[in-house]
């Protein structure tokens, strides 16, 4: 969660910050590292713990050995729950975007009384404490028997995943012109080749934005996925959860830094995007703009 | 039109004849109300084929709103408007076909030059190369011949603003609406644009229905101009007959520069016009509006500043005003003068030199204006 809010922020605003004067931004420098140190530490211990030879967890590891990988790889408990994660991410996603970038498209540049409710109803599971959610979830799906199924998981998680990709598909529908919308018409496109020659091109930066907030959300979910576990549907963070109880072996710590290794990518991903938007972005503003 | 015409997907041979004498786009007693306030009120004119008709006024005026209805983006309350003699007022705006420029271009940034012409065609199902050979040709039309490739933001304004010209004539639209097409450009680029827009009307003998506030942009290209304010039309005429012959305060004053002299009517006299007295008791003749009874009981008289004599001794006109010359500027093509008349300002035109010499601030002098140059109006509240 702490990586999807950090990269939110900078989609929000990513214009700030090109023209800092030298000075001011030593001084940022000087009081932003220590806080970034404090926040990333407790994530980077772990990696050094899952190179450790032995077989139980310490830090500092006593010597380099990858065994613990190697591990983690033949146990077929571990596959399967990556497996089923991925699974479970696979669904939030496909209809967090879906959801997400509907309810931007449909409210974007539409003003009505109530829209504030509206959005806020859209983004509310952000906030919603998970474990009620986790609660509420169990009680629904019971009802369907669908309790312990990877579509169950993958159905709550779209709930959260969904704010996200609203947010970001929101934000990149920000500088989009009205005016392509009703000049599209005009020229003789109808609502479904709107959607594909006007909102999709502008939509499709926060489209890949959403699609890594929304898998990183789900994939690190532990709450809910906890409440609808079942035998052929336990995500990775709860093999974790569970396994912890009874043995503190490496493998968790190698899991944990293969968790942080995917997370890293995504946000990789995310920023090559927005650089690469911002690039070319800022040259359409700029004209566009006399 | 014709250049197009074998290639034309809608009109038929029967509908371009007819469509000679028919008007393009018909606005009938059309209204547009938000929660009470009427922002049209009661809009009603014609667009005839080949015209360029523009809606001039203020913001606010409901000059937009009502091109907006024609276009298709905002349903009137009342009315009907009917595009090449049929009734659009239940059609989208992609069935009004109706080409449309927006002040902000409007251009997709995804797509080239030439696929942003394209579009309207790809939107008809025109074939590929049928849809390339048109936008090519219409390129070359509007004077961005080997632009085809580029991306709209490798384009200045001025190149932008040629693009969505194009693409908004490459499907043969039954007119073109442009909805303060210049209003982003610099002064240079606007006057040559607008010359530009206008060959293009000629040219293409296209029905162009023009939005703007700037009253020198109506006058430049418009075979007519409607005047708007407070959601209604207030005048419509060719841009000479609104200059010498408005019909409101509120007319005179927007097209170009005017004086306006209180007065009382006293009665009218022969061939349209009526005997006025101003407030310092001088008479004076001043033209009637034409088909429009005054009901009102306050009058103005407008006379442009250029049509204001400095009369020498033995001259006399119509309408004489003792005066003082309170200040000049020489504007080089000719001069300005703000003199102090009536208790209020009078500013007067005059081209210096053999016509007569500069007059020195201070100089009391007598200016005069013929009848036919005083036009009489009503003050209405407002207008």
């Amino acid at each position: 969660m702490a990586l999807g809010e950090a990269t939110l922020a900078s989609t929000a605003a990513p214009t700030r910050g090109q023209r800092g004067k030298r000075s001011r931004s030593f001084v940022l420098t000087l009081v932003c590292s220590p806080i970034f140190v404090f926040l990333a530490l407790p994530t980077a211990v772990v990696i050094p713990m899952a190179f450790t030879p032995r077989r139980y967890l310490e830090f500092p590891p006593s010597g380099l050995s990858g065994h613990s990988f190697a591990n983690l790889a033949k146990d077929e408990a571990w596959t399967s729950a990556a497996l089923t994660s991925v699974k479970v991410a696979a669904i939030a996603v496909l209809i967090g975007l879906v959801m997400g970038a509907s309810a931007a498209i449909a409210l974007h540049g539409a003003k009505f009384r109530g829209k504030g409710l509206v959005v806020g109803v859209i983004v509310a599971p952000i906030v919603a404490p998970l474990i009620v959610l986790g609660l509420a979830d169990y009680q629904f799906f019971a009802r369907f028997q669908l309790v312990g199924t990877v579509l169950a998981i993958g159905l709550a998680h779209s709930v959260i995943a969904t704010p996200y990709a609203y947010l970001t598909v929101e934000a990149s529908l920000a500088g989009l012109d009205p005016a392509l919308v009703r000049s599209a018409r005009s020229l003789g496109a109808g609502h479904l080749a709107v959607l594909r020659h006007v909102y999709l091109p502008a939509i499709r930066p926060g489209l890949l934005a959403g699609a890594a907030f929304a898998f990183a959300v789900s994939f690190d979910e532990a709450v809910i996925a906890l409440f609808l576990q079942g035998p052929g549907a336990t995500t990775l963070p709860v093999k974790m959860f569970t396994d912890i109880q009874y043995e503190l072996s490496p493998k968790i710590a190698a899991v944990s830094s293969m968790l942080v290794g995917v997370a890293t990518l995504v946000l990789l991903v995310q920023v090559l995007v927005l650089l690469r938007r911002r690039g070319s972005g800022a040259t359409a503003t700029t004209v566009g703009t006399p | 039109m014709t250049a197009f015409g074998e290639l034309s997907s809608t009109t038929t041979p029967d509908r371009a004849a007819a469509r000679s004498e028919a008007r393009d786009i018909e606005v009938s007693d059309v209204c547009k109300s938000y929660g009470g306030a009427n922002a049209v009120d009661g809009v009603d004119f014609s667009l005839q084929h080949g015209e360029f008709l523009t809606l001039l006024g203020p913001s606010g005026s409901g000059k937009t709103t009502t091109l907006l209805m024609v276009a298709g983006f905002e349903q009137p309350t009342s009315g009907d408007i009917r595009v090449a003699g049929r009734s659009v007022i239940h059609d989208p705006p992609q069935r009004r076909n109706l080409g449309v420029v927006f002040q902000s271009y409007a251009l997709f940034p995804h797509m080239s030059v030439v696929e942003n012409v394209e579009f309207p065609l790809t939107m008809r199902g025109v074939a590929r190369r049928d849809r390339r050979d048109r936008a090519v040709d219409i390129l070359d039309k509007v004077g961005l011949a080997g632009f085809d490739q580029r991306r709209p933001r490798q384009l200045s304004g001025g190149q932008q603003q040629r693009v969505a010209l194009a693409r908004a004539l490459v499907f043969e639209p039954d007119a073109l609406l442009l909805d303060e097409p210049l209003g982003a450009l610099d002064k240079r680029l606007r006057e040559l644009m607008q010359t530009e827009i206008k060959a293009l009307h000629s040219r293409m003998g296209i029905s162009v229905l023009y939005v703007t506030h700037d009253q020198d942009e109506a006058m430049t290209m418009s075979d007519r101009i409607a005047v708007m304010c407070d959601g209604k039309i207030v005048q419509l005429g060719a841009p000479a007959d609104l200059y010498h012959h408005p019909v409101s305060p509120f007319v005179a004053q927007f097209l170009g520069d005017t004086n306006l002299l209180a007065c009382t009517r006293q009665a009218s006299s022969e061939q349209g016009r009526a005997q006025v007295r101003y407030t310092d008791g001088s008479c004076g003749l001043a033209r009637e509006v034409r088909d429009h009874p005054p009901a009102a009981d306050a009058f103005q008289v407008s006379v442009r500043p250029e049509r204001v004599d400095v009369l020498q001794a033995g001259e006399t006109r119509e309408n004489q005003l003792e005066a003082t010359v309170c200040d000049r500027a020489f504007l080089g093509s000719h001069a300005r003068y703000v003199l102090h008349a009536l208790g209020q300002e009078l500013m007067i035109k005059r081209v210096e030199g053999e016509r007569g010499p500069a007059l020195q601030p201070g100089t009391a002098v007598t200016v005069g204006w013929s009848a036919d140059d005083a036009q009489l109006l009503a003050v209405n509240d407002g207008q």
